[in-house]
């Protein structure tokens, strides 16, 4: 909501400053968002008189004017056509400065010397264009600033009025708060009005077919206006609020409205058929041109103010084309009414047209405080555009609206703040803010609202009142005792923690990705029409097609951060991120699992001097995942080739299995994909259910007394088919459930001559250790020569000899 | 060639010891004229030198194992001054030996390594640190504030239903105050949700007081350009018991916030409006760019918001069967990014979602 300061000096005295008021309404819930100098960059610009217009000797197009500033005459040189002897102007004089930075200097133009320039309303930054000189009116003060003379020594102020507040979006409202927060007194607008001619009952009808919707109709007729531009201090003030001028109709519907918070409506009564005015709910499908051009199909909830004929304005929201004001308009019927909120905002949600009109009637506008709109508004037309105001008024009002009585406890108020305030300040709150007093008990107010506060309706707003007008930073501090509730610990919490530490010890860089995805992406990704990650949750009203639904992989998120940085020329990247995904789930609520996924791509090492910058491959994102793993505690987890994710190279992907149920992949993107994509083929990437590994975790380590017998190691090399995985080794290990095997640890893997095609040798270090003995050589031989025998028995191995 | 000179001068000296007469004038001849130590110290350069003197002397055909062959052919009296010469003279030349043995060895050893010098200013070999994302970082923070103030963290669906987000906060269908949260609608009924404060329902919903907790989590508002992302990162607590007040809510908070932002932080809870809290409050602390000089991030006011409060609104209590004269509470919601930019000096927030890695790579 933007005013002006010298607009609420009309209605609240005070000495106080711009700021100190700003101050004042910001600390009490009227946050003063912005203040901003109306007549900020002018300087040293006066009223100038013309004393005389002369042409200029050396040029035609150019006049040779003298000057009055107040003391001297000067000439000045002017290029402008509409000017007079006698005219008051702006002068700027040498050594003055103009919005945007321009300084005047005393100047020889043609020769001959000028004492300074005579500005438009565009040189003022009045105006975007103007088409001649500024003219000034007859009484401005020659030789005064022109900041005073013409209305820019003020202050626009931007307030943020929160939406319990309606009353505070008008100049008046805000000057009632600032009068009631300062202890100063509060002037109302005075206005007169004179009435002329038959009364308006015979003239006009209003019918109101619904007053649950519309509640309160008021009107009144002005005849023989002249519609035109508005004068200069009304054009300057609207401007200063950030409102159009239109016409001297529309502008005094628009200042009452700035000022009193009430919107108002002009029709053109030629427009009016049968001179009738009906006010009815939509038939569902009605059109309607609103006077934006706009067609309109209207639903049954929504209320019309209509004509003997037609509809002529959405009741509440915006008039009709049918009915506007314009120069042509000599009789005006004036509306003022009370609708209610929610039907307000729900049209104008459903039709997405917000005005100034429905911003207030949706947030509760004063019943009470129509028909002064109304008259006010009357009168500002009869003044600036002439005519004659009928007599009397037309005030439809089947069931006056009223605020409840409410008790405020005064214990309450101090068991919610925690504040001792006595009953008497309490008492003095809701005087100054023009809240009654029905009725006072020793310890308790019988208490009712002005009908502008629509939003004091219950004890607690009471309670928020006393607080605000107290003030928040009178109510001291204090630490509540330590609730009995008992803290609970968290496993995904700590176990998210600790994940992100390890990946950040592995080298990997924590990302954080919109939650959102383009459904294109699973077609991009290959998945099949019936895989699970196509379940998506779908927006209504998406920021764009990409970002339509919600993400039910990372992948997608991931591949973009890698293609951004790609493209900014970044071409070593690891990253993880952990995040819910969301998975369609029938009717309801979508499932949330946590994932964490991750990519590499590009050099495996910080220092790729001494790894011959070798690249970040299949096995270091899973020695990444595997230490991951670990830092969590997760015992069970082993890894199989994965042959269901249709985006990764179909010989570089591994499923993780965790107890035995699939928890997630790691494998290089599918060369296919990753052309798709647009980005490198030796990219890799894991994405696995957080709370499934976390489930698998175990709370505490495992602790187990160090040994006290030495280790006996045996190394084993052998040859076996290229098919057989390095799992099936230990698996064929295991079987024996030899309870001397301590650890098995692959030192060596090689293929290529002189082992035979087809095959690969893999060679182990295997420790044996007993927990009861130092082990002799024999026994560990034996164990070694079960190793050897399973190996060759189950996997066709041949040992190699050492 | 002074070492060649000296194996010659010995070679010679053994071919000329065949009866050469009483052992024990020869001795002291023999060594003058060899000058064996002279040669051990000037002429040994290497541990190799070394051992070429060394068997001229002791080896088995050294002219000192020579020498001792022949003291049982001397006279009976002269063979015990024999042996004492010759054993003096073999001392002497033993410790020469030892003594320049030790100086070479030291010498080739730092010459060794010398040798094996590497060039100390290429680059480490890291294993490579990654970073948390800085909002992570934050929220961790700020979490770990309020967990050592007896709070625990709860969670709640992103994809939340109407009911929760907004209705049983006060909040019916057509309430203005919906248009302060532009809201992605996934159906008439369920919507992303648009704050945190829907967990404090859910968890009310669940228990009976005392309730102590916060829940931070991503929250989604319809709206991007360059102050505002679709998503962001909330932080909301939530305190209710019986006696808690608002001098309560300013005890908690101003200690949050001289944790988080140093002691001695100014701060002013400003009223505002929550549909869910009454009083509602903001708290703005004084501008950390600034210091309350006023600048363009604190918009020249000297004070920047930084969370947004009040004391839990008694339809809210009703809609989750707690009864408002029995139970009082207040509930918070904090902004990580914009907590998260005051404390990094980030001046854009779509620099936390680009995940460009030379942003990432600097928290």
């Amino acid at each position: 909501m933007r005013t002006s300061f010298n607009w609420l000096k009309e209605y609240v005295e005070t000495d106080l400053t711009v700021r100190q008021v700003s101050d004042r309404l910001t600390m009490a819930g009227l946050e003063v968002e912005g203040l901003e100098y109306l007549g900020e960059g002018i300087s040293g610009v006066v009223v100038g008189r013309i004393v005389s217009i002369n042409p200029h000797p050396n040029a035609d197009r150019l006049t040779l004017c003298e000057v009055d500033n107040g003391s001297e005459v000067l000439p000045v040189i002017c290029g402008a056509k509409n000017l007079h002897a006698g005219d008051r102007v702006p002068l700027a004089l040498p050594g003055a400065e103009l919005p945007g930075g321009m300084k005047i200097e005393k100047a020889k133009l043609r020769g001959v010397l000028s004492f300074g320039m005579l500005c438009s309303e565009k040189e003022l930054g009045l105006a975007k264009e103007s088409s001649g000189l500024m003219i000034l009116p007859e009484d401005a003060p020659v030789g005064g600033d022109i900041v005073k003379a013409v209305g820019l020594d003020d202050w626009a102020m931007e307030i943020n009025v929160t939406p319990n507040r309606p009353d505070c979006l008008c100049a008046l409202g805000i000057a009632r708060e600032a009068a009631a927060l300062t202890r100063s007194a509060l002037r109302q607008p005075k206005f007169k009005l004179a009435e002329h001619g038959a009364n308006i009952a015979g003239r006009m009808k209003v019918t109101i077919e619904d007053p649950e919707l519309c509640p309160r109709y008021a009107g009144r007729l002005v005849t023989g206006v002249k519609a035109g531009p508005s004068p200069a201090w009304m054009r300057r003030r609207l401007q200063a609020v950030g409102v159009r001028s239109i016409n001297n109709v529309v502008d005094a519907t628009n200042y009452v409205m700035m000022e009193m918070g009430q919107p108002l409506h002009a029709f053109d009564c030629r427009f009016l058929a049968g001179r009738e005015i009906i006010v009815r709910r939509a038939v569902e499908g009605e059109v309607f041109t609103t006077l934006d051009g706009v067609e309109r199909t209207l639903s049954k909830d929504m209320l019309l103010i209509c004509d003997a004929d037609r509809p002529v304005a959405l009741a509440g929201v915006m008039g009709g084309q049918n009915s506007e004001v314009t120069d042509q308009t000599t009789d005006v019927f004036l509306e003022s009414a009370y609708f209610n909120p929610s039907c307000v905002r729900k049209t104008s949600r459903k039709l997405g047209l917000h005005t100034e009109a429905s911003h207030r009637f949706e947030r509760g506008a004063d019943p009470e405080g129509v028909i002064t709109a109304l008259d006010r508004a009357a009168s500002m037309i009869a003044g600036l555009a002439g005519g004659e105001i009928a007599a009397g008024r037309i005030d439809e009002y089947p069931n006056p609206l009223k605020m409840p009585v409410v008790t405020l406890r005064v214990a309450r108020v101090n068991e919610i703040l925690g504040a001792g305030l006595e009953k008497d300040e309490i008492a003095d709150i809701m005087k100054r803010l023009r809240i009654k007093i029905h009725e006072e008990t020793e310890d308790s107010f019988l208490l009712q609202a002005p009908a502008f506060r629509p939003d004091l309706t219950r004890e607690i707003d009471f309670v928020e009142e006393a607080a605000r007008v107290y003030g928040y930073g009178k109510i001291r501090s204090s630490m509540p005792a330590r609730a009995a509730a008992a803290r609970e610990p968290d496993t995904v919490l700590a176990a998210s923690m600790r994940a992100r530490d390890a990946m950040q010890d592995c080298g990997f860089h924590e990302v954080v990705n919109y939650s959102f995805m383009d459904p294109g992406d699973f077609d991009r990704l290959g998945l099949s029409e019936n895989d699970f990650r196509r379940k998506t949750v779908t927006l209504q009203n998406p920021l764009s097609a990409g970002q339509s639904v919600m993400r039910t992989t990372l992948l997608p998120s991931l591949f973009g951060n890698l293609s951004l940085n790609l493209s900014r020329g970044v071409r070593d990247m690891k990253v993880f991120e952990l995040s819910r995904v969301f998975i369609h789930a029938g009717p309801g609520l979508p499932n949330e699992p946590l994932k964490i996924g991750g990519l590499a791509c590009g050099a495996r090492a910080a220092s790729p001097w001494e790894t011959g910058g070798r690249k970040a491959d299949f096995y270091d994102m899973k020695g990444a995942v595997e230490q991951m793993l670990d830092a969590l505690r997760v015992a069970n987890a082993v890894f199989a080739a994965e042959e269901d994710a249709p985006f990764l190279h179909p010989g570089k992907a591994a499923r993780l299995l965790v107890g035995g149920s699939p928890a997630g992949y790691i494998g290089q993107v599918h060369p296919d994909i990753a052309e798709r994509w647009d980005i490198p083929a030796e990219v890799c990437v894991f994405e696995i259910d957080f709370r499934s590994i976390i489930e698998a975790a175990s709370a505490l380590p495992s602790y187990k007394a160090l040994p006290r017998y030495p280790a006996v190691e045996r190394d084993i090399a052998v040859i076996v088919p290229a098919d057989v995985t390095s799992l099936s080794v230990l698996k064929a290990m295991e079987s024996l459930k030899l309870g001397l095997v301590e650890d098995v640890k692959l030192f060596d893997y090689y293929e290529g001559a002189p082992i035979p095609e087809g095959k690969k040798s893999l060679a182990y270090t295997v420790t044996y250790r007993s927990f009861e003995k130092t082990l002799t050589d024999e026994e560990a031989n034996l164990a070694h020569k079960k190793i050897m025998d399973v190996l060759k028995e189950r996997l066709g191995a041949e040992i190699r000899e050492q | 060639m002074p070492l060649t000179r000296f194996l010659k001068k010995a070679r010679d000296i053994k071919a000329g010891l065949e009866g050469a007469g009483r052992l024990a004038e020869l001795i002291p001849r023999i060594s003058d004229e060899l000058g064996a130590e002279e040669a051990i110290i000037k002429f040994a350069q290497t541990t190799d030198d070394l051992k070429a003197i060394e068997l001229e002397l002791f080896g088995k055909k050294g002219i000192i194992s020579i020498l001792r062959k022949k003291i049982p052919q001397e006279a009976p009296e002269d063979r015990k001054e024999a042996g004492r010469l010759l054993n003096e003279i073999a001392g002497r030349y033993e410790a020469a030996l030892k003594a320049r043995g030790e100086e070479l060895a030291a010498a080739e050893r730092a010459q060794a390594l010398a040798s094996q010098r590497i060039d100390v200013t290429m680059p480490g070999r890291r294993p490579g640190v990654g970073r948390p994302h800085p909002v992570t970082t934050v929220t961790r923070e700020v979490v770990e504030i309020f967990l050592e103030m007896g709070f625990s963290v709860a969670e709640g669906p992103e994809v939340e239903l109407d009911y929760y987000n907004f209705e049983t906060l006060n909040m019916p269908k057509d309430h203005p105050a919906r248009d302060m949260q532009d809201t992605f609608y996934v159906s008439d009924d369920v919507v992303l949700r648009t704050h945190t404060s829907p967990v404090q329902v859910r968890t009310m919903k669940s228990r009976r007081p005392p309730v102590q907790i916060i829940a931070p989590g991503k929250v989604y508002r319809c709206d991007a350009d360059v102050s505002h992302t679709p998503m962001f990162h909330q932080v909301e607590g939530l305190m209710v018991d019986r006696g808690i007040n608002f001098s309560h809510l300013k005890g908690v908070l101003e200690t949050f916030i001289s944790k988080m932002f140093g002691a001695g932080t100014a701060t002013r809870f400003r009223p505002s409006f929550f549909p869910f809290t009454e009083p509602s409050a903001e708290v703005d602390i004084r501008c950390v760019i600034c210091g309350g000089n006023g600048c363009r991030v604190c918009k020249s006011t000297g004070w920047l918001e930084i969370l947004g409060c009040g004391m839990v609104d008694p339809e809210v209590f009703r809609a989750v069967g707690y009864d408002p004269e029995e139970f009082t509470g207040f509930a918070f919601g904090l902004g990580m990014e914009r907590i998260t930019m005051l404390k990094y000096g980030i001046d854009d927030i779509r620099l936390f979602y680009e995940n460009d890695m030379r942003f990432l790579g600097q928290f």
